[in-house]
């Protein structure tokens, strides 16, 4: 595949734009606060885009293209049941302690809510997240330019060799996302995530309208795929059942209450976005906004890959949960071959295996003609730039206020620590390329960092759901709740794996006493585990130490603080009124794909 | 603004494409119409209309 010189334009006018936009921001950008938090000054509408946004990284458009197309429209659980829910609760519950409490970041309200010991292990464990997830996001990016052939053309006629694409598309998504945020910080990733949306939304419209048209429609899904890649809830009573492997209350506890939570009402790289906000109101309505357009999107990343299945088996000739693809033609999705022989991995029945991870970027290359392909291409690598920045942009947060203020360097002007902030963006990208190589060295890279964020941001939301509403919760029981709950993660993960899994990675590392019907089902316990160990031993650790006197947990804990009522307004700036119509929105959706 | 001149910008370079194209790239057999010439108007008009919106509120301000 070779891009024509539209394509090109397209890419490169895109990349100019960001970078205007980056450098447009720097104009703004006169102190810390401008630089960490866009100045407090960003609209609602504009921070609930971003906030989408800067969770659209690697995983999102080719990993749930994949998922649907290896599980079906069950992926929409990761969005109708593992976001929904928890973007209505931080904005009508969380969010007034956040930006309330004028915490600078996550970790920082960790401080003022428990002490000093609870937010530094926070902080060094997401900034180590933060930094594999950027590095992810490069890789994946670099090795799907490198896989599509895109730039072959373009290098050859330059004579240089091919093994070059890789590291000439990590150094130039490095130096674009370090342009843009070095000279414009929080405000000017905001803006360019906004503008990464609209591209992605662009792209992505016309992929799943004609990728659904191809296959004939729902009709044509409902006559080709088996009845089970088409429901989100039936089949879900055991996990036999179903194509995720998992029964209905791991579902629920695992996904929909601890990881789901845990992620979008905890990880700062989304909340950021929010504490940008113009006000408390904007904050609250920022993932309330975020969660109208994040309710739609299984339709543009799904369905695509429901499509490529179908246009890749062909008629169904295998019904049953079990069947997995019937027919394996020369379609859409290509068949996964061995690195090391070259040869067709075949699963345990004895078929060949898919390689899902193709199915989207091959959907594109062969449904859409030049032009529509540059605008393809371009929302896939905006898709991974916006990733990249949020990680970034949060890392340098945590980095300078919460590590480098905080143990290195306690007192010093705003304009110190602003060029800190400036630092941590470079150094930042620096180790993300460094995480970018380590990745394409590690097969399972996608594996630990998921193992990462069970480990993460499970415990934590434990540590932040008593910090905010249990007055009783103190710092020790605080931090060693959160030890505790990251070590039984390990401990449960060392102790199981899922059925076929080699002992490593996916767990069995201390031993095996349970065996998981799939990988889903074992990450969703791991979760479980993690939130239920730190929420009881937090608990226990607080009733057996001082409490914090109740003066000083004004604005931090939910029954000490004063109700704000929101200035009169229009209905739909009301967070309580937008999240009624989200979730019932939601609901509608989980009824109609049951 | 940056929205709506991208926008604006890239709905150009779809119809360039939509009209510069030879039609057995268009794919216009499995898609049945040019969706260059389509979305790249669909593209134009909503970058129009950003532009004009901030430009908008531009002058409010």
């Amino acid at each position: 595949m070779h891009l024509s010189l539209i394509d090109g334009s397209i890419l490169g006018l895109y990349l100019v734009v960001v970078l205007a936009v980056g450098f447009l921001a720097s104009g703004r950008t006169k102190s810390g606060t401008d630089f960490f938090l866009a100045g407090r000054s960003i609209p609602a509408w504009v921070c609930g885009l971003a906030f989408i946004s800067a969770n659209l990284g690697a995983q999102e458009v080719i990993g749930m293209g994949a998922s649907g197309a290896k599980y079906g429209m069950s992926t929409a659980h990761f969005y109708w049941l593992g976001a929904i829910p928890a973007m209505v609760f931080i904005g009508i519950f969380m969010m007034p302690f956040y930006y309330g409490s004028k915490a600078r970041s996550a970790p920082e309200y960790l401080r003022l809510r428990f002490d000093e010991k609870t937010r530094g292990l926070n902080a060094l464990t997401f900034a180590l997240m933060t930094i594999i997830g950027s590095g992810v996001s490069m890789y994946a990016m670099a090795k799907l330019i490198t896989v599509l052939h895109v730039l072959d053309a373009p290098f050859a006629a330059m004579h240089l060799p091919q093994t070059w694409i890789f590291h000439a598309a990590i150094l130039a998504s490095a130096l674009v996302v370090m342009s843009y945020i070095y000279a414009g910080g929080l405000r000017g990733a905001i803006y360019n995530e906004v503008i990464q949306f609209f591209l992605i939304v662009a792209g992505f419209v016309p992929l799943a309208w004609l990728s659904f048209k191809a296959v004939g429609g729902w009709h044509g899904l409902t006559t080709t795929l088996d009845p089970s890649y088409l429901h989100v809830w039936k089949g879900m009573a055991h996990p036999e059942t179903n194509r995720l492997g998992v029964d209905a209350g791991s579902l629920v506890m695992g996904l929909g209450f601890v990881l789901s939570f845990g992620y979008w009402t905890t990880d700062f790289l989304v909340v950021q976005r929010a504490m940008a906000a113009d006000s408390m109101g904007a904050a609250r309505r920022t993932p309330l906004i975020a969660a109208f357009p994040k309710m739609l999107f299984p339709f543009l990343v799904i369905v695509p890959g429901l499509a490529a299945l179908a246009l890749t088996t062909g008629p169904m000739t295998h019904p049953g949960v079990a069947g997995g693809p019937a027919v394996v033609s020369q379609g859409i999705i290509p068949v996964k071959l061995d690195a090391a022989t070259g040869q067709p991995m075949l699963d345990s029945a004895g078929k060949p295996q898919l390689d899902y991870d193709l199915a989207t970027p091959n959907l594109l290359i062969k449904s859409l003609p030049t032009g529509m392909l540059g605008l393809g291409l371009t929302a896939l690598l905006a898709s991974f730039m916006s990733g990249m920045a949020g990680n970034v942009t949060a890392f340098n947060t945590v980095w300078t206020y919460d590590i480098y203020q905080a143990y290195i360097r306690k007192t010093a002007s705003d304009a110190h620590y602003l060029t800190m902030g400036r630092i941590a963006t470079a150094v930042g990208i620096f180790l993300s390329i460094g995480a970018a190589y380590m990745a394409s060295q590690f097969n399972n890279i996608m594996d630990l960092i998921q193992l990462i964020c069970a480990f993460v941001n499970a415990p934590v939301f434990a540590t932040f759901l008593l910090g905010m509403f249990w007055k009783r919760a103190t710092g020790h029981g605080a931090f060693w709740g959160l030890l505790a709950g990251t070590v039984a993660a390990a401990l449960h993960h060392g102790l199981t794996l899922s059925v076929g899994a080699v002992a490593g990675i996916k767990g069995g590392w201390l031993g095996l006493v349970h065996t998981y019907p799939s990988e889903m089902a074992q990450n969703f316990t791991t979760a479980i585990w993690a939130w239920s160990v730190c929420f009881v031993l937090t608990i226990l650790g607080s009733l057996v130490t001082k409490a914090h006197s109740e003066e000083s947990l004004i604005g931090l804990v939910y029954s000490l603080t004063p109700k704000v009522d929101e200035p009169a307004g229009a209905w739909f700036k009301s967070p309580v009124v937008l999240g009624v119509i989200v979730l019932a929105s939601t609901l509608v959706l989980n009824i109609i794909f049951w | 603004m940056p929205i709506g001149i991208l926008c604006a910008g890239i709905g150009l370079l779809l119809l360039w494409a939509g009209f510069s194209t030879p039609p057995a790239e268009l794919k216009l057999e499995a898609i049945g119409f040019n969706i260059n010439l389509a979305w790249g108007a669909v593209m134009l008009v909503f970058g129009l209309g950003a532009m004009a919106l901030a430009l908008r509120a531009e002058k409010r301000d």
